[in-house]
């Protein structure tokens, strides 16, 4: 078997790499770096110095601690989103791509339903009323997800479907899972896993959004929250603690989402290429 | 076409229901929540007392006349009272949504324009093209609220004539409109810029695809045959027959232009429906919450609609051809 040809892209090794180097030096920050990243360890917005590489916080806790914290906190929401939109938007996509019928015209009224619903406000709605929790914030996100993926797949079901290799398959008696195993995922796969990756990107934009409006769970630290509570803590404007305190997570974030959504459009790229 | 409007209503349907069972899902209920005070066990209320508050709030009625109760209300335009603000809810929303509206319809409006004409400008210089179209992949990807922050901490805390946060100057009274209008601009450019920054690549992408269709066609190398100017072939060809799917994607857009508003007022505590969505939730005002909730979709269903109306009037009036 060939190896795909994004394994050689060389954007994509640089954007991976860059995940890669803030991974490390995140697990550094949450395993090896001293400071608890919910204890206080230091004075009162204490500004970068040798013992707080990046100041203290308000409450005179460590903004690096938290930052990396925050980081696996992303990912984590992001993963696991992505994940539960990637089972539930490849299995709807695919049977609504293949059976047709009564199965297609339900599911995809479904999923016109899912898209046409504006994102953030239900979200709101739902964050409001089921309390502010991790596993809360990644069901809402991963609900709000799936819909978009699961069309791309029912679309490239249904183009496939009806090709002569697989008639000839099903005419030899091929079964739904023979079939869908040999001949329909290898091509689904790909596009399935881009977006899911892409999801990843999303997920984590939605989580900081939600925590950013105060709707995260309030005891893990993430980065929405962190600009949350540097935004709001009075006299921000008027002193220099925002170039720590509120700057890192921002960029961070930026940062992160770039490097996903960019991977997945350059895979996307290569796969159309191909 | 007929599939379309049940979709819409549908969707419609499907959102308001949820509106209403939301509060009667959730864990615990608020009547246990008004009696104690916050997390302290309840005694201090009896069964009889919370018998007779369900009774006058009308939740001891089956659920499906409850249902019925609450949609012959709404119809009625009363959407209950707001917690937090004491007045009723249409009242608050009727305060705040105008204000939304011109955040939103300021950057929908400017976005379009910017974002057609640096299509146009890519059409004639590629090289040109090749750095907006980059520029524009990088943007389009970055939320809002992001760069929201970033211009108030980089702009609005160092410039000293752009205000940090609101719509206008409190207690301030203006000499004449001209003053007043500036004061809503000033405060407003801010939020509006950031969502500019985000929503242009949209329609950026939306039109520089639309109009790089169009030069293919045939009818422009007719009009190139003919001996037609460049200008003449731009406005009159490329503009005019490339210009219908980004007017779609203009209502498309509400929907990602909601959300980034509702996001962009809290960076810059602009007093819109984002605004009072935000305070909804942290005084746990959900009579609030659900009358915002209705509204802002109903926006947003109707612009969807409106462009799916827009894209079957097209495919009737162009025939096969398109």
């Amino acid at each position: 078997m060939k190896k795909p040809a994004f394994l050689f892209n060389q954007r994509i090794t640089v954007l991976a790499a860059v995940l890669v180097i803030l991974f490390i030096i995140f697990a550094y920050g949450s395993l090896i770096y001293p400071h608890s990243w919910f204890q206080p360890s230091g004075g009162s917005l204490e500004p970068p110095s040798v013992t707080h590489v990046l100041g203290t916080d308000d409450l005179g806790i460590d903004i690096f601690a938290q930052l990396s914290r925050g980081f696996f906190t992303s990912i984590l929401i992001g993963l696991m989103a992505a994940a539960i939109a990637f089972m539930l938007g490849g299995v709807l996509g695919g049977l609504a791509g293949y059976f047709k019928g009564w199965v297609d015209e339900s599911i995809s009224f479904v999923i016109n339903l899912f898209l046409a619903i504006p994102q953030l406000p239900i979200m709101i709605v739902m964050g409001a009323f089921f309390g502010p929790s991790i596993v809360n914030v990644v069901l809402i996100v991963a609900l709000f997800s799936w819909a978009p993926i699961a069309k791309i797949v029912r679309a490239k079901m249904v183009e496939r479907i009806d090709s002569n290799y697989i008639r000839l398959a099903k005419s030899y008696g091929g079964g739904f899972f023979y079939i869908v195993k040999t001949h329909l995922l290898p091509d689904i796969l790909p596009v399935l896993s881009v977006n899911a990756i892409a999801v990843i990107g999303k997920a984590i934009v939605q989580e900081a959004s939600l925590a950013f409006l105060g709707l995260s769970d309030p005891l893990s630290k993430s980065w929405g929250l962190m600009m949350n509570k540097a935004i709001n803590f009075k006299g921000i404007y008027f002193m220099d603690a925002w170039i720590w305190w509120l700057l890192p997570p921002l960029f961070c974030l930026m940062g992160t989402i770039l490097c996903i959504r960019l991977i997945s459009r350059e895979i996307e790229n290569q796969l159309i290429n191909d | 076409m007929l599939k379309k409007i049940i979709l819409f209503i549908c969707t419609f349907m499907v959102i308001y229901t949820f509106n209403f069972f939301i509060p009667r899902l959730m864990p615990g209920d608020p009547f246990s929540y008004t009696s104690s005070v916050s997390g302290e066990d309840i005694d201090g209320i009896s069964e009889a007392d919370l018998e007779t508050m369900k009774a006058y709030y009308g939740l001891d009625r089956p659920i499906g006349e409850q249902f019925i109760n609450t949609i012959s209300s709404n119809l009625n335009g009363d959407f209950g009272q707001s917690i937090h603000y004491k007045k009723s809810v249409i009242e608050v929303i009727g305060e705040r949504l105008p204000w939304t509206l011109v955040i939103m319809i300021s950057t929908l409006v400017s976005s379009l324009l910017l974002g057609v004409s640096l299509a146009l400008v890519g059409l004639r210089r590629k090289k040109m093209d090749g750095l907006i179209y980059t520029t524009a992949t990088l943007l389009s990807e970055i939320p809002a609220f992001l760069i929201g922050i970033l211009l108030l901490f980089l702009v609005a805390a160092q410039v000293k004539f752009i205000p940090l946060s609101g719509n206008v100057t409190p207690f301030k009274s203006f000499a004449s409109w001209p003053a007043y209008w500036f004061d809503v601009f000033i405060h407003a450019l801010l939020p509006i810029t950031a969502m500019v920054i985000i929503t242009t690549p949209i329609f950026y992408f939306t039109a520089r695809g639309s109009f790089l269709n169009v030069l293919k066609k045939t009818y422009v190398l007719n009009a190139k045959g003919k001996g037609l100017s460049e200008k003449q072939i731009r406005y009159k060809y490329i503009v005019l027959n490339g210009i219908f799917p980004v007017i779609t994607r203009f209502f498309l857009s509400v929907g990602a232009c909601l959300g980034g508003t509702i996001l962009i007022e809290n960076v810059f505590a602009y007093p819109g429906l984002g605004k009072i969505l935000q305070e909804g939730v942290m005084y746990r005002d959900y009579v609030l919450i659900q009358g915002v909730f209705l509204i802002s979709s109903l926006m947003v269903l109707t612009a969807s609609f409106i462009a799916d109306l827009i894209n079957e009037g097209l495919k009737k009036t162009r025939g096969i051809n398109q």
